[in-house]
C-alpha cells in the first residue's frame, strides 16, 4: 500500500479495496495524509470486517477528490455510487477522477448537506431497487444555496452553519438530509463535520445497512443507532479516540439499543418516586426504568403503577420476594437491552446521570462505566446531605479522556476490585455479564454486590470513571448492613466461590482477590454485633487457612493486624499448625465450614435450641 | 379427607420434556390438598415453554437465575406454605398415592417425619427397589422385634432412617420441623442431601414409615445427573460433608452412637463412591482435602457401636478406607 506520486504531477496511485485507481489531488500533503490515513485505516478495515452485499447503492457524503468512492466504485462495479462534495474546485478533481478511471457506476452531485433546508415530498427508494426513481433524480440536481463554514486546516471541508450566523459564512450549493433518507443508501460514507447529527437524525429509522465514516464534532451516539424499522445497521464511525462501532453482541441481535435500570424495589413506597423521577428527568428515550417489586407489602407496586402507568419508559415487573439479588436477576432476565444497570429503590441519581454513562459507553464500547457517589443523608432538620464519597480524595487525577462536554479516565479492574461494592453507579454492557457468567448469587440475601463486582473487576480490564455525575446512596438505619447480624458471613460464601471459581479458570493474580477478602473482613468485623464476633473471627481464621493452603499463600503480619481483628495473626497461625502436614493443595478450597454460611449458623443455633429444649 | 396440605417442591434445570410426567405425577394425586413449587433455577426456553403451557392454580413458578440445585430447593423452603414438605426432582415421579397415603399416616400418628421406600428405575433389565430398601427391612424388624418393649423406639428409629440413602424424595417433613430446626440445604453444593437428611431426622420429634412405595427414582441415560457425573463436582461431597458433621455434631443426638455411627457411614459410603468417580487428576488432591475433613471432625465418629445399622454389610470395608485415607 505504498502511494507514490504517478507521472503525472498531482497525479497518485491509491491502492485500496483490492484495487487501484488513479487520482488526481489538491496540492495539500495535510490532506493526503488524512484522505489516505481514513481511507486505509476506517473504511478499508471497516470493510475488511463486513460481509458486503455484491450490489446496491452507496452514497459517499463528502467525497473530496474520490478517496472512498473511486476505490470503491472499482472494487464493487455492480453498486451504484453517488457522491457529494460541495467545494467547487474538489468536485471538479473528482469528476475528472471518474472519467480517468472510466468509472460509469458513478454519479457526482456537487452539493453539502444543510440541516437548515426543507425538503420536498421525495419518494423513498426501496431497498434493492435497480434505477433511481426519476422524483429523487431530480432531487439530486435541485440544490439550494445554503451557508456554511470553511474549516481552515481540514482541507476543502464545509461545516454548516445556523441561519443567524449566516453572514460570517460563505455560501454553498446544498441538499436537505431528508434527501439522503429518500435515497435510503445500502452503505454510506460519512464525511461531513458539523452535519452529523442532522445526516444521522436523518437515517435512523432508514435501512442503511453500513455506515463507515469520520465524526469531527461530538455527537450524541443516539443519532446513529438504528430504530427497530431501520433493522440491522452495521457502523463504524471513527471520532479521535473513540469509535461507534457495532460489533460486539453479534450473538444477541435481537438487543436493542437502549439501557434498562432495573431497579430492586422492597417496601420503598417513600422513596420509589424520587428514584424513579431522577432517572427519567433527562428525558433520554433510549433509557427505560424497570422496577421489579420483589413481593413488596407496602403497596409501593400499586404506586408505582399509579404514578408511571402511563409512561412507556417504566415497567412494573412483579415477583414473589426473593431478595435483592433475585429482584436484580429477575430484571435482567426481563430485559432486551443492550446496556443494563442494577439500582437500589431508596436512592437516586444526578439528573442525566445515566445518559452521560451510556454515551461513554457507547463511544468507547468499554464492558463497564461508572459514575461518582455520594452518601446522601438527612440532618436533623431534615435537609438534604450530599456527602462526596472516599473518591473524592482517593481518585483526585483529572479526566484524561474527554468526549463532547464529558471526562472519565481508566480506572484499573485491581482498583476497583479493592474499592466498596458500588455496583449500582455502573452501566453495564449486557453481553459481558453475560458471556463471564457474572450473576447475582440468588440464594445470597446480603451483600450480593461484593462478588459481582469482584468477577466485574476481574474481567473488565479496565472501566471507565466518568466525572461530573453522582449517585446518591442513601444512607438509614434499615439498610441491611447496618443490621450487624449473620447476613455477615456469605462474604464466606461468596469469596469461597470466587476461588472456586479462580482455580477452574487458572487466575494467575490473586492478590487483589486477597487484599477485598480482608478489606472485607475487617469491615464486617467492625459492624457485627458482639454477639457474632466470636464466631466471625473462628470463620475468619479458618477461611484464611484454607486460603493459605489452597495457594501456599502467607498473609502478612502488618496486613492481618490492620483488619483490626483482635487476635486474628495468632488464630491463623494456630489453624495453620492443625494443618502443617497437609500439603498446599487446590482441593483444600472445597472445604466448607458451618461457619461460612447464614443458613449453617442459623442450623446450628437451632441445634443449641435442641439441648435447651431437652433440658426443659 | 384429612384436611393435611402439602408442598411439593420441584426444582429445575433445563428437565426439558421430562419434566412434563413429574409435574403430572403431582398433579393427578388422589390427595389433591397441595401446592407444586417449581423452582427454574435459570432453565432455557424449552422447560420454561413446557411449564408455561400448565394451566393449574396448584403451581406456582418461581424462577431464579441459575444457583444451583441447593439455592433452588431453599428457595421453594421459603416459598412453601403447606403442612408438610416433600421434594421431588423434575425427572423423578411420585407415586399417585403418595400425598393421600401420607395424609392417612399423619392423620393416624402425627408424625413430623414421614419417610417411604422408592423404586429405582436403571437404564435397563427390571424395575427394582431404591437403594436403601435393605434400610427399611431392618427399621421394620428391629421396631417389630421392639413391639411392646418398654424402650423408646425414637433413637432406634432415627439410627435406620439415618442409615437409609439421603434421597431428598423419600421424605414428607413438617413445616413446624423445618421452622424449628431452621433446614435448609447447603448452597452452592451438589451431593447437598445428606446435610438436610442428616438434620430433618435429628430434629424430628417423631418418625413413621409409609406402607408402600412413594417416588421412582430414573437413572437416564442421556441425561446429565450430578450422581451420574465423574467431573470435579465430585469434590463437592467434601465441603456438604464436612458441613453435615459439624451440624450433627452440635445436635443432642449426636450422643446416640447407633444414629452417629449410621451418618459416618452413610457419608463414608458416598465419600468412598465419589473418589472412585473422580477424574484421576483430581484424586490426589481429593485425598488432601478428605484428610483435612476426616482430621477436624470429632473422634467419636469413628467410635461406631457393634450394632449401627450395616444392612449393606460395608461397615469395616469403610474404615479401613477411613483409616487409610488418615494414615496416608
Amino acid at each position: 500500500m505504498v502511494n507514490r506520486p504517478d507521472t503525472a504531477a498531482g497525479v497518485i496511485g491509491v491502492t485500496a479495496l483490492g484495487t487501484k485507481v488513479m487520482l488526481a489531488v489538491p496540492d495539500d500533503a495535510a490532506e493526503a495524509d488524512r484522505r489516505l490515513h481514513e481511507l486505509h485505516e476506517v473504511h478499508e478495515m471497516f470493510l475488511a470486517s463486513r460481509a458486503i452485499p455484491k450490489s446496491g447503492l452507496c452514497v459517499d457524503v463528502g467525497a473530496g477528490a474520490g478517496w472512498f468512492a473511486l476505490p470503491f466504485a472499482k472494487a464493487f462495479p455492480e453498486w451504484q455510487v453517488i457522491c457529494f462534495e460541495p467545494d467547487g474546485d474538489s468536485f471538479e478533481l473528482l469528476g475528472k477522477n471518474v472519467a480517468r478511471n472510466g468509472l460509469e457506476n458513478v454519479t457526482c452531485v456537487n452539493a453539502a448537506f444543510h440541516p437548515g433546508l426543507d425538503a420536498a415530498d421525495l419518494p423513498r427508494r426501496a431497498p434493492g431497487q435497480g434505477p433511481l426513481p426519476t422524483a429523487l433524480n431530480h432531487a439530486l440536481t435541485a440544490t439550494q444555496k445554503a451557508a456554511f463554514q470553511p474549516l481552515p486546516g481540514l482541507g476543502a471541508r464545509l461545516a454548516p452553519l445556523p441561519d443567524d450566523a449566516a453572514d460570517a459564512g460563505v455560501q454553498a450549493p446544498a441538499l436537505s438530509p431528508d434527501l439522503l433518507a429518500a435515497l435510503a443508501p445500502d452503505l454510506l460514507k460519512l464525511d461531513a463535520p458539523g452535519g452529523e447529527q442532522a445526516i444521522g437524525a436523518a437515517l435512523r429509522s432508514v435501512p442503511v445497512g453500513f455506515i463507515t465514516g469520520q465524526i469531527y464534532a461530538h455527537t450524541p451516539a443516539q443519532a446513529f443507532l438504528p430504530t427497530p424499522e431501520a433493522g440491522d445497521r452495521q457502523y463504524y464511525l471513527v471520532a479521535g479516540e473513540h469509535a461507534l462501532r457495532r460489533d460486539y453482541e453479534d450473538n444477541f441481535d435481537t438487543r436493542q439499543n437502549r439501557l434498562d435500570i432495573v431497579v430492586a424495589m422492597y417496601n420503598c413506597r417513600g422513596y420509589i418516586q424520587e428514584c424513579v423521577d431522577s432517572l427519567l428527568a433527562d428525558g433520554n428515550p433510549d433509557i427505560r426504568v424497570l422496577v421489579v417489586d420483589d413481593g413488596s407489602t407496602d403497596d409501593s407496586g400499586a404506586l408505582v403503577t399509579q404514578l408511571y402507568g402511563d409512561n412507556p419508559r417504566v415497567r412494573l415487573l412483579t415477583k414473589a420476594n426473593g431478595g435483592c439479588a433475585s429482584a436484580r436477576n429477575f430484571g435482567r432476565m426481563h430485559s432486551d437491552a443492550r446496556h443494563i444497570t442494577f439500582i437500589d429503590a431508596d436512592d437516586r441519581v444526578d439528573p442525566g446521570m445515566f445518559s452521560a454513562l451510556l454515551e461513554v459507553a457507547r463511544y468507547t464500547g468499554t464492558f463497564v462505566v461508572e459514575g461518582e457517589f455520594e452518601w446522601f443523608t438527612l440532618d436533623e432538620d431534615g435537609n438534604e446531605v450530599l456527602t462526596p464519597s472516599y473518591e473524592a480524595t482517593e481518585h483526585r487525577a483529572p479526566g484524561h479522556h474527554r468526549l463532547g462536554d464529558l471526562t472519565y479516565r481508566w480506572l484499573p479492574g485491581d482498583v476497583v476490585a479493592t474499592g466498596q461494592p458500588t455496583i449500582w453507579r455502573r452501566v453495564y454492557r449486557r453481553d459481558f455479564l453475560d458471556r463471564q457468567n457474572i450473576w447475582f448469587p440468588e440464594h445470597v440475601r446480603a451483600f450480593d454486590d461484593q462478588i459481582f463486582q469482584l468477577l466485574m473487576a476481574r474481567y473488565c480490564g479496565s472501566l471507565a470513571h466518568v466525572h461530573g455525575y453522582a449517585y446518591h446512596y442513601r444512607q438509614h438505619p434499615g439498610q441491611d448492613i447496618k443490621q450487624g447480624d449473620e447476613r455477615h458471613f456469605y462474604s464466606f460464601n461468596m469469596f469461597r466461590a470466587i476461588f472456586l471459581r479462580a482455580l477452574d479458570e487458572g487466575w494467575d493474580r490473586l492478590d487483589p482477590v486477597f487484599r477485598s477478602l480482608l478489606n472485607t473482613m475487617a469491615w464486617s468485623y467492625a459492624e457485627l454485633k458482639p454477639s457474632l464476633k466470636n464466631t466471625y473471627l473462628e470463620a475468619g481464621s479458618e477461611f484464611l487457612a484454607v486460603v493459605s493452603k489452597t495457594y501456599g499463600h502467607n498473609f502478612g503480619p502488618a496486613e492481618l493486624t490492620a483488619t483490626k481483628i483482635p487476635g486474628l495473626e495468632l488464630m491463623l497461625r494456630r489453624k495453620l499448625d492443625e494443618m502443617r502436614d497437609t500439603p498446599s493443595n487446590y482441593a483444600v478450597m472445597r472445604l466448607e465450614s458451618w461457619r461460612w454460611q447464614p443458613e449453617f449458623i442459623r442450623m446450628m443455633d437451632a441445634n443449641r435450641s435442641a439441648h435447651a429444649d431437652i433440658q426443659d | 379427607m384429612p384436611e393435611i396440605t402439602f408442598s411439593c417442591i420441584m426444582p429445575t434445570f433445563n428437565d426439558g420434556a421430562l419434566i412434563a410426567q413429574s409435574v403430572r405425577s403431582i398433579l393427578n394425586q388422589t390427595h389433591d390438598r397441595f401446592e407444586l413449587l417449581i423452582v427454574d433455577d435459570g432453565s432455557q426456553q424449552p422447560t420454561r415453554d413446557i411449564l408455561a403451557g400448565f394451566d393449574d392454580p396448584r403451581i406456582k413458578i418461581l424462577p431464579q437465575a441459575n444457583d444451583g440445585v441447593s439455592s433452588a430447593r431453599n428457595r421453594g423452603l421459603h416459598h412453601a406454605r403447606g403442612d408438610y414438605i416433600c421434594f421431588l426432582d423434575a425427572d423423578d415421579v411420585r407415586a399417585p398415592w403418595s400425598f393421600a397415603e401420607a395424609a392417612r399416616v399423619i392423620d393416624e400418628t402425627d408424625a413430623e417425619l414421614l419417610l417411604c421406600r422408592g423404586v429405582l428405575s436403571q437404564e435397563r433389565t427390571q424395575l427394582q427397589r431404591f437403594l436403601d430398601d435393605i434400610h427399611f427391612d431392618g427399621y421394620e424388624a428391629e421396631l417389630e422385634a421392639l413391639d411392646g418393649a418398654d424402650e423408646d423406639v425414637l433413637p432406634v428409629i432415627k439410627a435406620w432412617a439415618t442409615s437409609a440413602e439421603p434421597q431428598p424424595a423419600n421424605k414428607f417433613i413438617a413445616r413446624d420441623v423445618i421452622d424449628r430446626a431452621k433446614l435448609r440445604f447447603p448452597n452452592d453444593h451438589f451431593f447437598e442431601d445428606i446435610m438436610f437428611h442428616t438434620m430433618a431426622i435429628a430434629h424430628a420429634r417423631s418418625i413413621a414409615l409409609l406402607p408402600s412405595r412413594g417416588y421412582t427414582y430414573f437413572q437416564r441415560q442421556m441425561r446429565q445427573q450430578t450422581t451420574g457425573s465423574n467431573g470435579q463436582i465430585r469434590l463437592d461431597i467434601l465441603g456438604a460433608a464436612r458441613a453435615t458433621f459439624q451440624l450433627f455434631e452440635a445436635h443432642p443426638d449426636f450422643a446416640n452412637g447407633r444414629q452417629r455411627g449410621a451418618l459416618m457411614i452413610s457419608a463414608l459410603r458416598l465419600l468412598r463412591w465419589c473418589e472412585s468417580c473422580a477424574p484421576s487428576f483430581h484424586r490426589y488432591g481429593y485425598r488432601v482435602a478428605l484428610r483435612e475433613v476426616l482430621k477436624s471432625i470429632s473422634p467419636l465418629y469413628f467410635a461406631l457401636p457393634d450394632d449401627t445399622p450395616d444392612p449393606r454389610g460395608d461397615r469395616q470395608a469403610l474404615l479401613d478406607y477411613a483409616k487409610e485415607v488418615l494414615s496416608w
